[in-house]
């Protein structure tokens, strides 16, 4: 019996972040992404292994399928063939990963700190975490909403207040008034 | 062995869990569609849906990136490498204390008494024991953090909306509101030269724009690069910076 409680606590730990968890597990793997980036600097690493370094950290609490449908737009997804939505999916989440790899060298040793957590909603926490500038402060806001199970995933990071959804959502709709949807693939895939 | 078979068999399910976990989860988001409407209300609040100006926003957001890729990025590397780095530091923070009446009086207006005085406190340091302003000392030695506030983010303040975009030859993007903001703002500003104004820093309005221009080109020369990265991530460049500098604002007003 003993064994039965020991190994259902570290499988249950092994995969689902929970409300309580988010503050604590953020800070740490915030911690961990700043040595990372610390020893980048230091030992000149090559973007593509810090990235991907970093993104084995953080990928289990990306709902990247979410991000990606959320960035479109419930009114254009549904009218999307599953083949569509599987292919804008993978397009958008290697774009957002490229665009976060592109900005890793302009860390420069500064101090990133988890302010604290705010539960905006009963299903949606924003996690505030600073980095310190030079002359202010600059917040960002991992957001995450709670599936099924207790889990809770990220679906949206803010940077000095501004969602990176939002503004793909923006560009995406002005986009779709001009071009077509495949056109749009094609799109995403060149600028990476 | 019935314990072993029964601790088997909770680890097997509980690691097949992720894969039906998601399918659920998809399922979830299908039915009970709340994030929508999260994202709908900055989408109506955004510019994007009254943009009467948009041609020719479209054509000076083109021109402004011209100018910025062609003219003033060169002309600020080629400053970048003239000048050291700490002299330039120095002439941006110079330049910067000296807009401390704008920022003092926009957050007086705002009735952010704290900040008003953490504003003169930086502006006493700095003028006297960091050099006229040359060394930001209160940030430095006293981890006293600006401030800044500006007219537009005081009219949005009392609740005046942002009105349509306008993106300004050289200035950038910017609004209704701001615009008015701006004009307003540089009406206190010492750097700008009035005529009918009491005091001035300059004796014309050359001058005075001669130093707005090497404010920029040391400003640039400061964030060189910045703005290319920046870029990189538009699909389109246009609805991207509008965006950004709507929800930028927003966020700013309401800090």
């Amino acid at each position: 019996m003993r064994y039965l409680i020991i190994s259902l606590f570290l499988v249950a730990n092994l995969f689902a972040l929970q409300e309580n968890q988010i503050k604590s597990y953020m800070d740490k793997n915030i911690n961990l992404v700043v040595n990372i980036l610390k020893k980048g600097k230091e030992n000149n690493i090559s973007k593509e292994i810090l990235s991907q370094k970093i993104f084995k950290i953080f990928d289990p609490v990306f709902n990247y399928k979410l991000m990606a449908r959320l960035s479109l737009g419930g009114k254009v997804w549904r009218t999307l063939t599953q083949k569509q939505k599987d292919e804008f999916t993978q397009k958008f989440t290697k774009r957002l990963k490229a665009s976060y790899k592109s900005k890793l060298d302009m860390y420069n040793g500064q101090k990133i700190t988890v302010e604290g957590i705010q539960k905006v909603k009963k299903n949606r926490i924003h996690l505030l975490s600073e980095i310190e500038g030079k002359k202010q402060k600059y917040d960002i806001v991992y957001k995450f909403y709670k599936a099924k199970n207790n889990q809770w995933f990220i679906y949206d990071v803010s940077v000095l207040g501004v969602s990176i959804i939002q503004t793909y959502r923006s560009q995406f709709s002005d986009e779709l008034k001009k071009i077509s949807f495949d056109e749009l693939l094609k799109k995403l895939d060149k600028q990476v | 062995m019935r314990i072993f078979i029964l601790v088997f068999f909770t680890i097997v399910s509980l690691y097949a869990t992720p894969k039906s976990v998601q399918i659920q989860e998809n399922q979830q988001i299908q039915t009970s569609d709340n994030f929508e409407s999260e994202f709908e209300i900055s989408d109506k609040s955004n510019a994007t849906q009254i943009d009467p100006l948009s041609g020719y926003n479209k054509i000076m957001t083109n021109f402004n990136d011209k100018f910025y890729i062609h003219i003033l990025n060169p002309v600020a590397k080629t400053y970048k490498k003239a000048l050291p780095k700490p002299i330039r530091k120095g002439i941006d923070n110079f330049l910067d204390n000296l807009m401390y009446p704008m920022r003092l009086l926009n957050n007086l207006l705002q009735f952010k008494f704290k900040n008003s005085y953490l504003e003169t406190q930086r502006f006493l340091l700095n003028s006297t024991i960091g050099l006229a302003g040359f060394i930001d000392v209160a940030n430095d030695n006293f981890h006293i953090k600006q401030h800044t506030e500006d007219f537009g983010q005081t009219l949005g303040y009392y609740g005046i909306g942002s009105g349509f975009y306008i993106v300004w030859p050289l200035l950038g993007p910017s609004n209704l509101r701001d615009s008015v903001g701006l004009v307003t703002d540089s009406i206190i500003n010492p750097m700008t030269y009035m005529e009918n104004r009491g005091y001035n820093l300059f004796d014309n309005s050359t001058e005075a724009l001669g130093v707005t221009v090497e404010k920029t080109i040391n400003y640039s020369s400061l964030h060189v690069g910045e703005y290319e990265k920046l870029k990189k991530d538009a699909i389109d460049l246009y609805p991207f910076l509008r965006n950004i500098y709507e929800q930028r604002r927003k966020k700013e007003i309401s800090e």
